[in-house]
């Protein structure tokens, strides 16, 4: 029997896919489709209502325009979110819905967003741009990317973190923690194309889906990969800056 | 002109002819003396141009756009002072005075200045140097390592062009300027493209739209020049209410747009001139330093395209689809931008042509991209030198295309000179 489509649910494509989040769909996408699964990418915009039935979700980055743009309709679809969180979706929130799904965001003019409240976490805009390459260790091992924040996230005691930062600021300039962890949802400051640089990641929101479908994951074929283990490679000898 | 001013120079030329005669070609040296000495250089010569100063800003475009304006005013017997090789920083400029003023007459001889800056050096620049005219062609995402967010940009480029005391010039399908332009207390002529041809040529909230089918808003702004038709290089232009048939040297329909810019600022400049005059000029410009400029190299024809984020890489696919054995050198040094997320943010899987080749210091990245659009790639060569020879060398009669990031390309033009392939001229 043919099995359907998994669903792939990304939030607000226009105001959120700031520095090429789209990527991390499109990684998605391929690496079903190199498998021979089938993927289907809907996309939430602002007055939609969000599906019930969906197996991935993925939320870029934005500028702060962006992010109060979209923040009531996030409101409003909070409720829904954290449903599928506690079905266990897995999640990747990149940057802006990243610090959206905390538990608020003070902007650096001040302004209060509340957050859905998915992570223990609260973002404070701070006058210093935490911008450059980045790399963090975490369960998937080793990830790179790139951040560009103004946001210092604070996580409270309860909250895990998602890395250790190896190279670059992470959650604030301190350099310490990156990102945070709750169920099978991933919250970052690497931006842009997470994914296809770091397959495991990827691999890893696939299989969530696919044991959440009752389909066994342990048959996620393997990939040849060796072109992300070089882009590692030249990712480790570029400075911060 | 003033004797200190004189003295600069005359310094300027010094450390400059010392610099070359220690074998560095360094045109950044007497910029840097001279600022050091005297801070008002810049401010006291531009101050005595006759015909004052034009100021070319925006994300993309504004090397093209600044030689182009150079050279039709040029056309018109207007002697023209302009950072024609693309170092838009103010050593650049100052560097371009000291080599162009003539000692023996005591004078630059030179009636106006053409320059191109970027937003951040162009709003010291316009604190110090009040521009007669701004031109300003486009906001697109670019160096955001550099700038963090566009409202940023946007704001710096709503200062440079309120800075201007004559005149300005907006691209008039971009939104975010044309509301600027609205707040301006100087006459304001918009350039932009025929409805039907606004699809491609999106603004940035319309390129990142990937996911909305609507159709891009047209201008609701009187357009002084209009972009009404291209077939190849042969161009037609509405201006005065009237189509103009033009064939150019310049290839790439954003090159079409950027002349656009350039003819609305010809003729606000010098009103007098007829369009005819100004077309005559036009079709005999060649294509600036690295943008989309032609090189015989060997046997074949290379092609050298700039590329420094996803609205002119995604020009550059569109405009550059023939059938081309294809190189793309991809660097993040500082003046590539150092984030290489955009690569992501362009769609390659529309370019048919063969892509051979992915180099520079980020090969790998882009070899990365490519795949995520299942396209075949032949090599990967880190090593820029290693990489154009076996692009140049490959059994193929085909053209050579080379997309390059900004420092790629400086290296690429030193390899080709080095190995003697270039003119003279280059």
């Amino acid at each position: 029997m043919k099995k359907s489509p998994l669903k792939i649910l990304y939030l607000y494509p226009d105001e959120m896919n700031f520095y090429g989040d789209y990527g991390n769909v499109l990684a998605l996408v391929r690496r079903l489709e190199w498998r021979g699964l089938e993927a289907n990418v809907l996309y939430h915009k602002i007055g939609d209502s969000l599906p019930k039935n969906v197996d991935i979700i993925v939320g870029g980055g934005g500028q702060d325009t962006g992010q109060l743009t979209i923040h009531a309709d996030l409101l409003r679809i909070g409720g829904g979110l954290h449903q599928l969180a506690d079905n266990n979706v897995p999640m990747l929130m990149v940057c802006g819905l990243y610090q959206l799904f905390g538990k608020r965001f003070v902007t650096a003019d001040n302004q209060e967003l509340a957050g859905i409240g998915i992570f223990d976490a609260e973002t404070i805009g701070i006058g210093k741009r935490m911008i450059g390459n980045i790399i963090t260790e975490t369960e998937f091992g080793e990830l790179i990317g790139f951040e560009n924040h103004s946001g210092k996230t604070v996580l409270e005691p309860s909250q895990t973190p998602f890395g250790k930062v190896k190279l670059g600021y992470g959650n604030d300039p301190s350099g310490h923690n990156e990102g945070a962890v709750t169920k099978n949802i991933y919250g970052t400051y690497l931006h842009g194309a997470l994914l296809p640089k770091n397959p495991v990641l990827a691999d890893a929101l696939i299989s969530h889906a696919l044991i959440n479908r009752g389909e066994d994951s342990e048959k996620l074929a393997p990939l040849d990969d060796s072109l992300a283990q070089k882009v590692h490679i030249d990712a480790r000898k570029r400075k911060q800056a | 002109m003033k004797r200190r001013v004189l003295v600069a120079i005359l310094i300027g030329k010094l450390v400059r002819g010392l610099s070359r005669l220690v074998g560095h070609g360094g045109s950044a040296l007497p910029g840097l003396v001279i600022e050091k000495i005297m801070p008002q250089f810049i401010n006291e010569v531009l101050g005595s141009l006759d015909d004052g100063v034009i100021v070319v800003v925006g994300t993309n475009g504004k090397t093209t756009t600044t030689k182009i304006i150079s050279e039709l005013l040029t056309s018109q017997g207007k002697r023209v002072l302009t950072n024609a090789s693309g170092s838009n920083f103010m050593r650049g400029i100052i560097a371009t005075i000291v080599s162009d003023y003539k000692l023996k007459d005591r004078a630059l001889h030179k009636d106006i200045a053409v320059l191109e800056l970027d937003e951040a050096y162009g709003r010291l620049f316009v604190e110090r140097v009040k521009p007669q005219y701004v031109v300003a062609l486009n906001v697109m995402r670019d160096q955001l390592d550099r700038f963090g967010e566009l409202a940023v940009t946007t704001k710096m480029l709503a200062s440079i062009l309120q800075s201007a005391t004559n005149g300005c010039v907006i691209n008039g399908d971009e939104p975010e300027l044309v509301a600027i332009g609205y707040g301006l207390k100087v006459p304001v002529a918009y350039y932009g493209v025929k409805p039907n041809l606004r699809q491609l040529f999106p603004t940035d909230a319309e390129l990142m739209k990937v996911f909305t089918a609507t159709p891009p808003k047209s201008h609701r702004t009187q357009l002084t020049v209009m972009l009404n038709d291209f077939q190849d290089q042969q161009v037609s232009y509405r201006i005065g209410g009237h189509i103009h048939e033009v064939r150019l040297k310049l290839k790439g329909q954003y090159n079409f747009h950027n002349a656009a810019a350039a003819l609305t600022i010809a003729n606000m400049v010098m009103p007098k001139v007829s369009v005819a005059g100004w077309l005559e000029s036009l079709k005999h410009i060649e294509p600036a330093f690295g943008r989309g400029e032609s090189i015989k190299v060997g046997e074949h024809w290379l092609e050298l395209i700039l590329v420094k984020n996803p609205s002119s890489f995604r020009q550059g696919l569109a405009s550059h689809a023939s059938e081309a054995l294809t190189m793309i050198a991809i660097n993040d040094n500082h003046a590539d931008g150092r984030d290489v997320s955009w690569l992501w943010d362009v769609d390659f899987s529309g370019y048919s042509p063969h892509i051979y080749v992915a180099s520079g210091i980020r090969a790998n990245d882009m070899a990365l991209r490519l795949k995520y659009d299942n396209i075949e790639l032949s090599k990967t060569e880190i090593n820029l030198e290693l990489a154009l020879a076996s692009l140049l060398n490959a059994s193929s009669s085909l053209p050579r295309r080379v997309f390059c990031t900004y420092t790629a390309m400086l290296a690429i033009r030193a390899i080709l000179k080095k190995t003697a392939v270039m003119g003279p001229g280059l």
